[in-house]
């Protein structure tokens, strides 16, 4: 079921927004995620795949562990951006470290900012990496 | 147009630029703390320096001439530690987080982590 | 009945950044609005401390993805006004036109979150198909869709080839067709004006009290604007309006982006048809032993500042000062009165570009008492 249309929700530590706006335009009609079923949905309950970008600092720990245990059990989390992978050229007093020091993660996109086809061949190959498991 | 001031005559001088505009307020550590106002008068800039001592550093505030002039202090005061008489809120955190009990984290005794390292390149 | 002071953020899907916004209610209707800032606070400032002048260009372009020539650009002009140095007029040109392109793309990009608040999905569609061919014009030139890394110290690092020209006008050809057809529908369109008309006003002597700078300075009637008042790069050498207005709600300032897009537009034209055919100089290496100086430019979104001071060829303070920051403190006091759906618009409509999610307080009896998400559910439940 989640193969045919992983919803997805975003969490957006400190950024520059370049990441942003090019997740962001998945959405638009040039890229046009949602002919793979992907919807964008505000709250973690109802999404399937967590989607990160920018650096864990001191402010944003707490509530991106919140908001993955939010999320249902089969879930899946995508770090995109230099920034998101190892910070990116900020580590500063208020950093805590890359996303997955805090968080598993499964795939990484890296680039800064990656091209939103970037983006979508990750999760083409994230929904590919299900192919003959159950739900 | 630079110029500079004593903290006696500071207040004087600033309602001098009452009619301009206020583009920001600096602060830089050196061998005193050095604050400097800086004003848009009709498309030039000019600004007001004034040197505070290292310890407890305080100057009046500005901010029932400039409103926006509170965001400025209040940032100063949490990255440098210095007192601003007369604004209400120079205690709420700004950007640091809630509960920051470490040193004022822009003052030069402390390095961040990547000038530290580059400076081992060297 | 109790008050309540409800967080909006840090976690919100509609501003696309994260944010917190402490609003005090009495029923629908706020009474007092404070903002907490910090989620996106990178250090900046500390992290450029040491760096060489070439380093901290690098820094600077990412301080945000939107605006990212414009602090290239700022830092870069700090650091020609120390070495004394005029740029040729190629180099101004094509600085110009970069700077141009990108506050199509900035005025855009916020046009269709505009029309995302209002509930108006389609323009936001639209609105960003017509931003992709700006990103098509900046990845055929410099290479890159976001970050162009286009400005150099001293000169330029792209130039323009044989087709290119061509290739830039007949996308802005479309785009000035298709934005002037959506302006009507702004200004004409009664459920827009519903949403929109007297809503966040800043009058002008407010305006200025507060300092404001930007495009909502100038939909109060502000008349400033960088590009005229202290010109850098091209603007001197061609021929633009100031777009002012005077209602200064949140449709003046919808109103002033979309018709500083047309302007641009025209600044786009007079540059290609009157580009120099003069090679970009080569990179220069320089050394500077001690000096500071400061360079503002205007962003879309307002007067961006810079101010460094190097000491033995080393960043020694960099402060940087972006227009959001100075634009906040009336946000506070725009709020009050309002109604809480008028929220998103109001916040929105300034146009914020920054880069708690705790509990909600119960005011009672003036004593104010921290829920926990349990006892705030028990709340509910009544």
């Amino acid at each position: 079921m989640i193969k045919k249309s992983p919803w997805i929700c975003w969490f957006g530590g400190a950024s520059c927004n370049g990441c942003n706006i090019e997740l962001l335009a998945l959405f638009t009609p040039r890229y046009d995620i949602e002919r793979f079923g992907c919807l964008w949905k505000s709250s973690a309950r109802h999404a399937d795949i967590l989607i990160v970008t920018g650096i864990v600092n001191k402010q944003n720990k707490k509530r991106l562990l919140r908001i993955y245990n939010q999320m249902a059990k089969k879930k899946y989390v995508i770090a995109i951006g230099s920034c998101a992978i190892n910070c990116g050229p900020f580590k500063a007093y208020n950093t805590v470290g890359a996303v997955d020091k805090i968080i598993p993660v499964d795939i990484y996109v890296p680039g800064c900012p990656p091209r939103p086809e970037a983006i979508i061949d990750a999760i083409i190959k994230l929904l590919g990496e299900l192919d003959g498991k159950k739900g | 147009m630079e110029k500079k001031v004593s903290l006696k005559s500071f207040l004087d001088e600033i309602r001098r630029f009452r009619k301009a505009r206020l583009i920001t307020i600096t602060c830089i550590d050196e061998k005193k703390f050095r604050l400097i106002y800086q004003f848009d008068e009709r498309g030039k800039i000019s600004s007001l320096t004034i040197l505070l001592p290292k310890k407890k550093p305080f100057v009046g505030s500005i901010s029932d001439i400039f409103p926006t002039a509170q965001l400025y202090e209040r940032e100063i005061h949490d990255f440098f530690g210095i007192e601003f008489k007369g604004n209400t809120r120079l205690h709420e955190k700004i950007f640091l987080p809630e509960g920051w009990k470490k040193k004022p984290p822009m003052l030069k005794d402390l390095r961040s982590a990547t000038t530290a390292k580059y400076q081992e390149m060297i | 009945m109790h008050d309540y002071i409800i967080p909006i953020g840090p976690q919100i899907q509609s501003i696309k950044e994260p944010t917190c916004l402490r609003i005090k209610l009495k029923g629908n209707y706020i009474q007092d609005a404070r903002i907490r800032l910090g989620y996106a606070h990178r250090a900046i400032e500390k992290i450029l401390e040491g760096k060489t002048v070439e380093q901290g260009l690098v820094i600077a372009e990412r301080i945000c993805g939107i605006c990212e020539s414009a602090h290239s650009q700022a830092y870069i002009r700090a650091i020609e006004n120390i070495l004394k140095y005029n740029p040729p007029k190629k180099v101004r040109y094509l600085r110009t036109l970069i700077a141009e392109l990108e506050r199509i793309h900035s005025h855009l990009l916020w046009a269709g979150f505009m029309a995302h608040e209002i509930g108006y999905d389609i323009l936001f569609m639209f609105f960003w198909r017509e931003r992709e061919r700006i990103l098509e014009i900046f990845e055929k030139i410099t290479g890159g869709r976001v970050h162009h890394a286009a400005n150099k110290i001293m000169t330029v690092r792209y130039d323009l080839e044989q087709g290119d020209i061509k290739f830039i006008l007949d996308r802005i050809k479309i785009i000035e067709k298709r934005i002037s057809d959506y302006l009507p529908a702004y200004r004409k369109n009664n459920i827009i004006r519903a949403r929109l008309v007297n809503v966040g006003t800043i009058a002008r002597q407010d305006a200025k009290r507060f300092c404001l700078v930007g495009p909502v300075a100038r939909a109060s009637g502000i008349s400033d604007d960088i590009r005229k008042a202290d010109p850098y790069a091209a603007y001197k050498d061609v021929d633009f309006n100031v777009i002012i207005e005077d209602r200064g709600d949140a449709l003046s300032r919808t109103s002033v982006r979309l018709r500083e897009v047309l302007e641009s537009a025209n600044i786009i034209r007079q540059l290609l048809a009157s580009m120099p055919e003069e090679k970009i100089p080569a990179y220069k290496k320089f050394s500077i032993k001690s000096a500071e100086a400061c360079g503002r430019v205007e962003a879309p979104r307002g007067e961006n500042f810079h101010f460094i001071k190097i000491r033995n060829n080393v960043i020694g303070r960099a402060r940087i000062r972006t227009p959001t920051y100075n634009n906040l403190t009336v946000l506070e006091q725009l709020l009050v009165g309002m109604e809480i759906g008028d929220t998103p618009v109001v916040l929105d409509s300034l146009d914020p570009c920054f880069g708690c999610m705790e509990r909600v307080m119960m005011v009672k009896n003036n004593r104010t008492q921290i829920l926990s998400e349990k006892q705030f559910r028990r709340k509910c439940r009544v």
